[in-house]
């Protein structure tokens, strides 16, 4: 079968990663290849280490051995990551972690401060993204006052804010019931297909794996499986 | 979207917890604007009297531990008197008695015939017919605290004294104190012969160097006597001492109990909000910034403190002035400069209870945070 030359996005290479002074091992040498564009499903049991795998592709951790690559760079290179976060990274989370007390608007404005986003443009492009996701009405409503769909989808809208290259999201309809959860899943696929935008999420869901054009399996820390019967790594 | 209204609706969430914070630095702060305005009433109260005497220096012990120093022979004064510049002196003996309900009250006496009682002004009854009668004048602050007139008597070192007349000064010491000779006041408080300060009124148009010589030669003559100038002499004063003093061990407490609430409070709101610092983390918010948001929290905090202290002073004055007793006994200044020191004192405590706080939030990984949920 003849490989499709794409430029590749994110990369990990012999991650393992450890917890509890080496009694958990969460990723036991995972190799994973991300294409620009890709639309990843990482699925696996509890424990599998799917989401630690997502949080070393976010940036969020660091693997104990091996790399990760985001675009050729090699993410223990970059010292602080948060800048990497700010700008590459869009993250979705299953418990949403809006913040209370800000109104949808600022929720979604709360990366920006981070990026070169002029205060002046911040506003608009919250309320821009608010509508995208439908939910231009409720751009002052604060998360107490919406369902949790609405939760997800102002949580999409975060993640959207500094225009990311990838976005991860875990568990994304792990709390939500399954109107809710379609809704999700139907506007992150929208997502990728209109703006071509790299997708990974976790998820032990089948129905929510299904949308995405690639699945992963994952099983005690490797990569066991992936549809379609693609190399994990080059 | 910044960082005030972040900070400013957590306070709104934890409304309780916010207002016991701001409770606590407040009292400490209102007790420094209230000493420090008590030092302050104090000096001016004492300025006030030297100025109405028309006294240019005041002579007492040295090292005088009590709000009224040790008495001292009031020989000296002839001494003293003798010297080139001294135009007159008047010897002084007070002291701070119980009379009738009132636990405290300055009786003091003056020399007869010295200088000091020409300033009095009688607006009821007479002055004092020689120097031996035992009458009692009444400041008008005084009739009114022990609701005495002319015609009234008090019963001071178990005798029964006749209130002759009733005198306004523009001294609020004086306003609320008992008056009588100096030669009664020696008598019955076996302190004859004995003197707490001697008034001195120098030569008209002396130089102030002068002044301040003439005090360093009268010191120099007689060891173990202070001799100040007017102006100056409130600053030395064992009284205002000693409410600076007790201002400066309450600016220690109270730096001590707002650093450790404001201290506690930032830890629990960082202990609270561990996922939330851990989602800012995650989206890309550098530790910095983290750090930025819980100072500007913790020192929110000490300047509405510091304000509301500040405002709990003023509002704790007028209610004192409402007692009579009080009222017309202290007076608490509130000096511009006193409210901007416990303004900036309580931001600069609140921020340096928040340092610890800040920087555990900043050094929060977003993984750990996760798994605190």
């Amino acid at each position: 079968m003849e490989i499709p030359h794409t430029p590749c996005l994110a990369e990990a290479i012999a991650v393992t990663r450890s917890y509890e002074d080496g009694r958990i091992h969460a990723l036991r040498g995972v190799d994973l290849r991300i294409e620009e564009g890709d639309f990843i499903a990482i699925t696996g049991s509890s424990g599998s280490g799917k989401t630690s795998l997502l949080q070393m592709l976010g940036g969020l951790d660091t693997p104990d051995s091996g790399e990760i690559c985001v675009r050729g760079q090699a993410l223990s290179g970059m010292g602080d990551l948060s800048s990497f976060r700010a700008q590459k990274v869009g993250f979705v989370f299953q418990s949403f972690h809006l913040l209370p007390t800000l109104t949808a608007s600022e929720n979604v404005q709360v990366p920006m401060v981070e990026s070169s986003i002029s205060r002046k443009e911040r506003a608009p492009r919250a309320a821009k993204l608010l509508s995208e996701v439908g939910l231009a009405n409720r751009t002052h409503s604060r998360p107490p006052e919406l369902s949790g769909g609405e939760r997800q989808r102002v949580a999409i809208a975060r993640s959207l804010a500094n225009e990311p290259e990838l976005l991860l999201a875990d568990e994304p309809t792990g709390n939500l019931d399954r109107a809710s959860a379609t809704m999700v899943m139907e506007l992150l696929s929208r997502i990728h297909r209109e703006t071509g935008m790299t997708l990974v999420l976790v998820t032990h869901d089948p129905t929510t794996a299904a949308y995405a054009s690639r699945q992963i399996h994952m099983s005690d820390g490797m990569v066991i499986r992936s549809t379609p019967d693609l190399p994990v790594s080059p | 979207m910044n960082l005030f209204p972040m900070v400013t609706r957590n306070f709104k969430v934890r409304r309780m917890r916010t207002a016991l914070t701001l409770l606590g630095i407040a009292v400490g702060m209102m007790a420094i604007v209230s000493l420090m305005g008590l030092a302050r009433g104090f000096e001016r109260g004492w300025d006030q009297t030297m100025n109405a005497r028309g006294t240019d220096a005041v002579i007492n012990r040295v090292a005088a531990g009590s709000p009224i120093p040790a008495p001292f022979s009031e020989d000296i004064s002839l001494n003293i008197r003798s010297l080139p510049g001294v135009e007159s002196s008047g010897g002084v003996l007070s002291s701070l008695i119980p009379v009738d309900h009132l636990p405290v009250v300055l009786i003091t006496s003056w020399e007869w015939e010295s200088y000091i009682w020409k300033h009095l002004r009688i607006i009821e009854g007479r002055m004092h017919k020689h120097r031996e009668e035992q009458a009692i004048l009444l400041g008008k602050s005084a009739s009114q605290m022990l609701g005495k007139g002319v015609g009234d008597s008090l019963l001071l070192y178990g005798l029964e004294f006749p209130v002759c007349g009733i005198y306004e000064s523009t001294s609020m010491i004086e306003s609320g104190a008992i008056l009588v000779p100096l030669d009664v006041l020696q008598r019955h408080s076996d302190n004859t012969g004995k003197i707490n300060f001697l008034n001195l009124r120098f030569n008209p148009g002396m130089e102030k160097a002068a002044t301040r010589a003439l005090c360093e030669e009268i010191e120099k003559k007689h060891p173990g006597l202070s001799a100040s100038l007017a102006s100056e002499s409130a600053q030395s004063n064992s009284t205002t001492k000693a409410v600076r003093g007790m201002t400066l061990a309450v600016t220690l407490l109270a730096m001590i109990v707002g650093l450790t609430s404001v201290m506690n409070t930032m830890l629990m709101s960082v202990f609270e909000r561990t996922v939330e610092i851990g989602v800012l983390r995650a989206i890309g918010w550098k530790a910095s910034r983290i750090r930025r948001m819980i100072l500007l929290e913790a020192s929110l905090l000490g300047v509405a403190g510091g304000a509301l202290g500040v405002l709990l002073a003023f509002a704790v004055r007028e209610l004192l002035y409402l007692f009579p007793s009080i009222g017309s006994a202290i007076r608490i200044e509130i000096a511009p400069g006193a409210v901007i020191f416990t303004i900036v004192f309580a931001t600069v405590v609140g921020t340096v209870s928040g340092l610890y706080p800040a920087i555990r939030a900043s050094r929060m990984k977003p993984t750990v945070a996760f798994r605190h949920q």
